[in-house]
């Protein structure tokens, strides 16, 4: 009498099992696509500051070569006051730069450069984020290849890549620009 | 003898003794509700960190769209034209017309571009909106950067370093969103106006 009110109403040890096995398919599902577009959204917002970057990067450098072109090559120490075409060949034929400080358009002090083998930013993510925040994700590298005969420089092509690091992962975005006198 | 049991009790047994087998105790019901107090937190907390990052999202798009936006007319329409600069609106007080001469406007209300043509225009802040102000149409003025969007600073500069060469313009303008105003963007370029 017990048993068979119990098989009436109640459910049975398989009926559960396979009840809870669905649920936590669903649930294991529906977690993963949370994830995911969690990560996704991280991802654009990111994309979204790197291009920022980037972009205010090729701004910088097109207010250089407006302002102070040049048009030969890196020969002597000329410190402050070297030209557009003087700073993107510093290092030889493929300068490179680290540009993981804060820009400012009157100003025309470039960092440190570097030559085709280095990583000018030595792996340090430490570009100032937009929010103050202290948490640093982001390097700008700038690579200059120059074009020109001998000494005489008639254009620039410069390659912007920024990187960011989010989940252990590597994420890059780069942009190309062309400098020249041609404008 | 039969006795006949009135249909109003028939009925009135038959839903209680359904009340007894299919409903639910008062214990289940309390360990169902306990269940779903765990859950729906658990839940909710979860949709509320995927809105949260979407509205992220979603308010930078907005802030680079109309930064872009903005600051591409402005360096387009100041690469694609001659001007000459001056300080008033009737263009009696030209700028940056001798050499190593500057001039620097917060704002941008006291720097107008003639054009060849004759047009004078500004670019200016105007609360928190940039607004395009031209003469050709002086009673309506476009507005490139609106609500949610607002102006932080917009600072408009030239100076002109040799008598051989055009003078150099140079724009800073900084954008936030108005429910995020930790989040500046700053876009900044300097330009040669052509001669």
């Amino acid at each position: 009498m017990v048993s068979k009110k119990l098989n009436k109403n109640g459910f049975s040890l398989i009926e559960v099992l396979v009840f809870i096995t669905i649920l936590s398919m669903f649930f294991v599902v529906a977690a993963s696509v949370v994830t995911v577009s969690l990560k996704d959204m991280k991802i654009n917002e990111n994309k979204i500051l790197a291009t920022q970057y980037a972009e205010q990067l090729a701004e910088w450098l097109y207010a250089q070569k407006e302002s102070n072109w040049g048009g030969t090559s890196y020969s002597s120490d000329c410190g402050t006051t070297c030209s557009f075409t003087e700073n993107v060949t510093k290092s030889g034929d493929n300068t490179n730069y680290c540009f993981n400080g804060s820009i400012n358009i009157s100003s025309t002090t470039w960092p440190t450069s570097s030559n085709s083998t280095g990583n000018p930013c030595s792996g340090a993510f430490d570009l100032p984020l937009y929010d103050g925040s202290t948490v640093h994700r982001f390097k700008r590298e700038v690579k200059f290849v120059k074009k020109g005969v001998d000494t005489v420089v008639t254009d620039v092509h410069a390659t912007v890549t920024v990187q960011w690091k989010d989940y252990g992962n590597t994420y890059t975005t780069i942009s190309d620009t062309l400098y020249s006198t041609r404008e | 003898m039969v006795i006949p049991i009135p249909l109003f009790q028939i009925l009135y047994i038959q839903h209680e003794n359904s009340m007894k087998t299919k409903g639910f105790t008062f214990i289940e019901t309390i360990v169902v509700l306990a269940v779903l107090a765990m859950v729906l937190p658990a839940l909710f907390t979860i949709l509320f960190a995927i809105m949260q990052q979407q509205v992220r999202v979603l308010k930078l798009q907005e802030l680079k769209r109309q930064g872009d936006q903005a600051f591409g007319f402005i360096k387009d329409t100041l690469r694609k034209n001659s001007y000459k600069i001056y300080s008033d609106k009737l263009a009696t007080n030209q700028v940056c017309l001798l050499p190593t001469t500057s001039y620097t406007n917060i704002n941008g209300n006291d720097f107008y571009l003639k054009s060849d043509a004759g047009s004078i225009i500004k670019f200016y802040k105007n609360g928190t909106k940039l607004e395009l102000y031209n003469s050709i149409t002086p009673s309506t003025n476009r507005v490139y950067i609106t609500d949610p969007i607002q102006v932080d600073s917009f600072t408009i500069a030239c100076n002109l370093k040799s008598a051989f060469s055009s003078p150099l313009i140079s724009v800073v303008l900084k954008i936030k969103h108005s429910s995020d105003t930790t989040v500046v963007f700053s876009y900044s370029t300097i330009i040669h106006v052509r001669k």
